[in-house]
């Protein structure tokens, strides 16, 4: 199984154009950048890939212990650039795959030169002096609602109602319509995604890293965007006016001009 | 698969069982408890008549050797009874066919 | 639906009565329809702040439509699980597709009280297609949900049971595999200037089979014992019964290297540990295999067991026949027979348990029988060891469902004198 197959990569845009990998969040797929992907092709390459897991990558590649650690998801982005043996590429990585992205920034540095990091955040558990947005108990009632039905009833009941493993495209064309993720990888996605703590991480971020976040988000509040801007040696925060976890869907061309105006910095 | 049927009768020189069917590990114990419902009195015969019996296994060829011990130990005889040729090469092959008295028909066991 | 035909209202007023109902569906204005509708209706800008909101979904949520309208965001609505999974799947699911349906929520009321809800929004747009707002039903999904955590439950339960027997069923597979190979000679003996192979087909993983076999020397490299047979019936008991048989004769060989004499040992043994009751017997080959010179002299007593083959090395096939050797186990003074045989350069000895011969074959599942095995070994012949067991195990595997039999095979043969003058089988 070739990576290209694995993660579903697709390569679009300026093929002479600076290099711009597109990491999606928890939640859907590279689905999640079509809205900004036309304006970023106009002037650079831009890769879309799915994690294993997520969207049209190969299921069968999927490992609980792998996918259980940010540094699971981070080896998909190392791996995804080693396959198209990329080179000081812009690594913009959406909610948790910003925090991936940080990760993969430091085990392949040559591959990836900068970070955009939307609406990223390190932590989300309030904590002493730290504002994550939610509460622990906050966190388990998530975890608890996904395990139980909050993947929608189609995504978590269709395979209990049709009851038919052997045959799988009974449920997926229910789920298709949805975010086509299988509910258990969805939970561990889930568990990795909010559970983890990356804080320490960002200090060691030493290349150019621009923030997005939104002046209103459910998820990531203000507070954590202003804390891994301070984190972060020289970064550059940016708040955009649109609402929501997702710019790129509500407010596609603000999220598109502000990465553009980022990566064509880079090259002055 | 075929059942096992056992059926009994009354003969002039003792009882005639019929053992109809297939003989194995499912079912042998019942030719077991069948003989030892009979209750023979001593010096009278046990014919077992094998004509319809279609497959034997080795549990099945353990209940007639049960059966026979334990009609021998109680001073009475076996008789098998119209034997299939396949049953007639498996008791030839066992040796069985030294210990078992083996007649051709039930109608022999009016003649002693 | 049909209109209402005024019932209780008494005669002679039917027909005035319906008419008065239907002025009243009529005058039913849409504003209350929305109002009282026995589902939620809300509409929100596109960031999602509420801004049409009707009075069931209040009357359910506990809240009044100044502390909602133009204050809360639809996922101010929800439970905090629910907020979280609205961003990351229902908002941006929503904006890609314009319509999402039946997807399952909480809302959280005044009181503090979850609502189990299905939501289906649909993104109104302008004429030239510019999303305008969002609207949005709910229906109280409380009994469904229950009834839906239910099917969850018993789901996971019946997984949960089912993952436990595969694991149980795992090990047992194991046990017996490993209790069934204890009743095997783990390697046969390197004996210089023979070959041996042998072979032991499981009719079913999960049934111990009651075939067994053994060659091991008795002194030396000139004299050897094997012993090969059938113990009767099946499983745990079965097995007890093969091991016992199996040391046996390994002890009685060793002491006296005499075949017949060894069965009947092993007769009496059994004799002595099953009752007239219960009797429990097996068939089997024992023998002894004698170096002289470039020969090898073979012993070979049988109580009431399949007759061996040998293979010769000029294409011959021959039965060994032991008529009136009885049943080991099954009657005191049970009789048994002993042949001799001479292997030259180029033989095969046979060894096999009615699971061959008793094979069902073909469509009318015939017995597969003695003539066959001889015509196939006649095919075969003149074969090494190896061979006539590579062979033999290909045949019992063709044979399917045919073979339900656990079937032991050992063959001892001595190579011939040089490789050409063997025939190539075509």
């Amino acid at each position: 199984m070739s990576i290209h197959r694995r993660n579903n990569i697709r390569v679009t845009g300026r093929s002479s154009g600076r290099t711009i990998v597109l990491a999606h969040g928890f939640g859907c797929d590279q689905n999640m950048w079509r809205l900004v992907e036309p304006a970023l092709a106009k002037d650079f390459r831009v890769v879309l890939f799915d994690y294993v897991g997520a969207g049209r990558s190969d299921v069968s590649a999927w490992r609980e212990e792998r996918y259980s650690s940010l540094d699971g998801y981070a080896r998909d982005v190392v791996e995804v650039c080693e396959e198209l043996d990329l080179r000081d590429a812009v690594l913009v990585g959406h909610s948790v795959s910003a925090m991936a992205g940080v990760l993969a920034g430091a085990a392949a540095p040559e591959r990836i030169g900068s970070l955009v990091m939307v609406c990223p955040s390190p932590y989300y558990i309030d904590e002493d002096g730290y504002r994550g947005g939610f509460s622990a108990e906050d966190i388990d009632e998530l975890l608890e609602s996904l395990e139980s039905n909050y993947l929608g009833w189609s995504a978590t009941m269709a395979p209990v109602i049709m009851g038919n493993p052997d045959r799988p495209e009974l449920g997926e064309e229910l789920t298709n319509s949805f975010c086509a993720t299988d509910p258990d990888i969805a939970r561990v996605f889930a568990r990795t995604t909010f559970l983890s703590d990356s804080r320490k991480d960002l200090a060691g971020v030493t290349v150019p890293t621009l923030i997005l976040e939104c002046e209103q988000d459910a998820i990531a509040p203000p507070e954590v965007g202003a804390y891994v801007h301070s984190a972060i040696p020289g970064s550059e925060l940016v708040t955009l006016a649109a609402t929501g976890h997702c710019p790129q869907l509500s407010a596609p061309e603000a999220t598109a001009s502000a990465i553009s105006a980022f990566v064509a910095d880079l090259d002055r | 698969m075929k059942s096992l049927t056992i059926t009994a009768s009354h003969a002039p020189a003792g009882l005639v069982l019929e053992v109809a069917g297939d003989l194995d590990h499912t079912n042998a114990q019942q030719l077991r408890h069948s003989a030892q419902e009979t209750a023979l009195p001593p010096g009278r015969l046990l014919a077992m008549d094998l004509s319809k019996l279609e497959f034997c296994d080795s549990s099945g060829f353990t209940a007639l050797i049960a059966v026979r011990n334990q009609v021998v130990s109680a001073g009475g005889e076996v008789v098998l009874v119209a034997v299939t040729a396949n049953m007639r090469r498996l008791l030839h092959l066992t040796g069985l066919d030294q210990v078992f008295d083996i007649r051709d028909t039930v109608a022999l066991l009016t003649d002693r | 639906m049909s209109p209402p035909t005024g019932g209780s209202d008494g005669p002679g007023r039917g027909v005035p009565s319906t008419r008065a109902a239907f002025s009243a569906l009529l005058e039913d204005s849409a504003e209350d329809l929305y109002e009282s509708a026995p589902c939620g209706y809300l509409s929100t800008l596109m960031d999602g702040t509420v801004a049409k909101v009707n009075a069931t979904l209040l009357n359910w949520l506990g809240l009044s439509r100044d502390e909602v309208v133009g204050r809360m965001r639809f996922s101010d609505l929800l439970t905090v699980g629910g907020r979280l999974y609205h961003e990351t799947h229902f908002a941006p699911l929503l904006r890609m597709q314009g319509h999402l349906g039946g997807i399952a929520l909480e809302m959280r009321t005044a009181q503090g009280s979850r609502l189990p809800v299905l939501i289906t929004s649909t993104v109104k747009k302008t004429d030239d297609g510019e999303p305008l707002l969002i609207r949005t039903t709910v229906f109280d999904a409380t009994d469904r949900r229950a009834y839906e955590q239910e099917l969850l439950r018993a789901r996971r339960a019946a997984d949960e049971a089912r993952k436990q027997a595969e694991a149980d069923r795992e090990r047992l597979r194991e046990a017996l595999a490993v209790l069934q190979q204890s009743l095997l000679p783990a390697t046969l003996p390197d004996i210089p200037g023979v070959e041996t192979a042998g072979h032991y087909h499981t009719a079913s993983p999960f049934q111990l089979g009651g075939d067994f076999y053994d060659l091991f020397p008795l002194d030396g490299d000139d004299r050897f014992a094997f012993f090969l047979g059938d113990v009767c019936g099946k499983g745990p008991q079965a097995a007890a019964l093969t091991s016992l048989t199996r040391y046996t004769l390994r002890a009685a060989a060793l002491h006296d290297p005499d075949p017949v004499t060894n069965l009947r040992d092993l007769n009496t043994a059994l004799l002595d540990r099953y009752t007239g009751d219960d009797p429990r017997y097996c068939t089997a080959v024992a023998g002894v295999l004698e170096r002289a010179g470039d020969t090898l002299n073979v012993r070979l007593a049988s109580g009431g067991h399949p007759p061996a083959l040998v293979l010769r090395g000029d294409g011959g096939v021959e039965y060994l026949s032991t008529p009136g050797g009885m049943l080991v186990g099954a009657l005191p003074g049970a009789q048994f027979v002993q042949v001799r045989v001479t292997l030259r350069p180029g033989d095969t000895l046979l060894l096999y348990t009615d699971g061959l011969t008793e094979a069902r074959i073909g469509p009318h599942r015939e017995l597969y029988g003695y003539e066959a095995l001889a015509s196939f070994a006649a095919s075969l012949a003149p074969s090494g060891p190896h061979r006539v067991i590579d062979a033999l195990t290909e045949l019992l595997s063709g044979f399917g469902d045919g073979l339900d039999d656990d079937t032991a095979l050992l063959a001892v043969g001595l190579p011939a004198r040089t490789d050409t003058g063997s025939r190539d089988r075509a």
